[in-house]
């Protein structure tokens, strides 16, 4: 995603993320609450980057698939998965794995912070000039 | 929405409510439109709770339900304006392959939106594809529930 984005070039930063800075309160509101997970849920360092990765690799198939390194990362990739691809297939095991791991509440940060992922990392390729 | 689950984060439950406020009050892109679009994320996602509720500013504007049935599959057969069908067009691509759209149809969108409508028009599928999906994978969503408006949020 690094040629631009298709929208005129008058009204377009380089960089197809960054267009959400023309919009302000929601590029605002945006960080806010995406900070706001990261620091209330108090994820295992490194789990968000990871999630972010293999996100991308399901919407775009491009490069190596991100492989798990841990248990934790194992069940988070699996139902990051799901939710991705058809969230009507989350399982109740999905989540029983993840609790094996992780509270309640982490479990709740974890799948906003997914929603979030998946929805604007959309928002980039679709609005990109040239597709990965 | 989902709000039982959300409150277990109760400082992120405000900042998402906040940006949701902050994307219906934002000026660029129409009630209406970000309504056709909410609609046919809820039918594609399958969010029982999202397909029946329906907010107010888009029906003070002229929306009804006899429009909000067009908004199904065949929808290029409909009588909904050509605006609202590039609109629902982009929506198919956002929710399916975001990756397929060809230069004609960035062509054909920008004869329909600006580009500042097109970024908000993104921005909003991105957070109600998002948050259906919270309801969906959850399991906070009814199947089924009666149509209810529902203030505009931020308003």
């Amino acid at each position: 995603m690094d040629g631009g984005t298709w929208l005129p070039a008058d009204s377009a930063p380089a960089d197809p993320g960054a267009l959400l800075a023309l919009c302000p309160a929601l590029d605002s509101g945006l960080r806010t609450l995406r900070e706001s997970l990261e620091r209330e849920g108090a994820l295992p360092a490194g789990l968000v980057a990871r999630m972010e990765t293999r996100v991308a690799w399901l919407l775009t198939a491009a490069g190596a698939e991100p492989v798990p390194a841990s248990a934790l990362e194992a069940a988070a990739f699996a139902y990051a998965d799901a939710f991705v691809q058809n969230p009507h297939a989350v399982a109740d095991a999905h989540v029983t794995a993840l609790e094996r791991h992780l509270t309640v509440p982490q479990v709740v940060a974890l799948t906003e912070l997914l929603a979030l992922l998946d929805g604007f990392t959309r928002f980039r390729l679709i609005l990109a000039a040239e597709q990965p | 929405m989902a709000r039982s689950v959300l409150a277990h984060l109760p400082e992120s439950l405000g900042h998402f409510q906040a940006l949701y406020a902050a994307l219906w009050q934002s000026p660029h892109l129409d009630p209406v439109t970000k309504e056709i679009a909410r609609v046919r994320n809820a039918r594609l996602t399958g969010c029982g709770y999202c397909r029946n509720v329906r907010f107010e500013a888009p029906r003070a504007a002229g929306l009804t339900e006899a429009t909000l049935d067009l908004v199904a599959d065949g929808y290029e057969a409909s009588t909904l304006s050509p605006r609202h069908k590039a609109v629902l067009r982009f929506t198919d691509a956002f929710l399916t392959d975001p990756t397929s759209l060809t230069p004609t149809d960035h062509a054909e969108l920008l004869t329909q939106l600006t580009p500042l409508e097109i970024i908000e028009l993104t921005a909003a599928l991105a957070l109600f594809m998002g948050f259906s999906k919270i309801a969906v994978a959850l399991g906070t969503a009814p199947d089924d529930m009666p149509l209810t408006v529902l203030p505009t949020p931020g308003s």
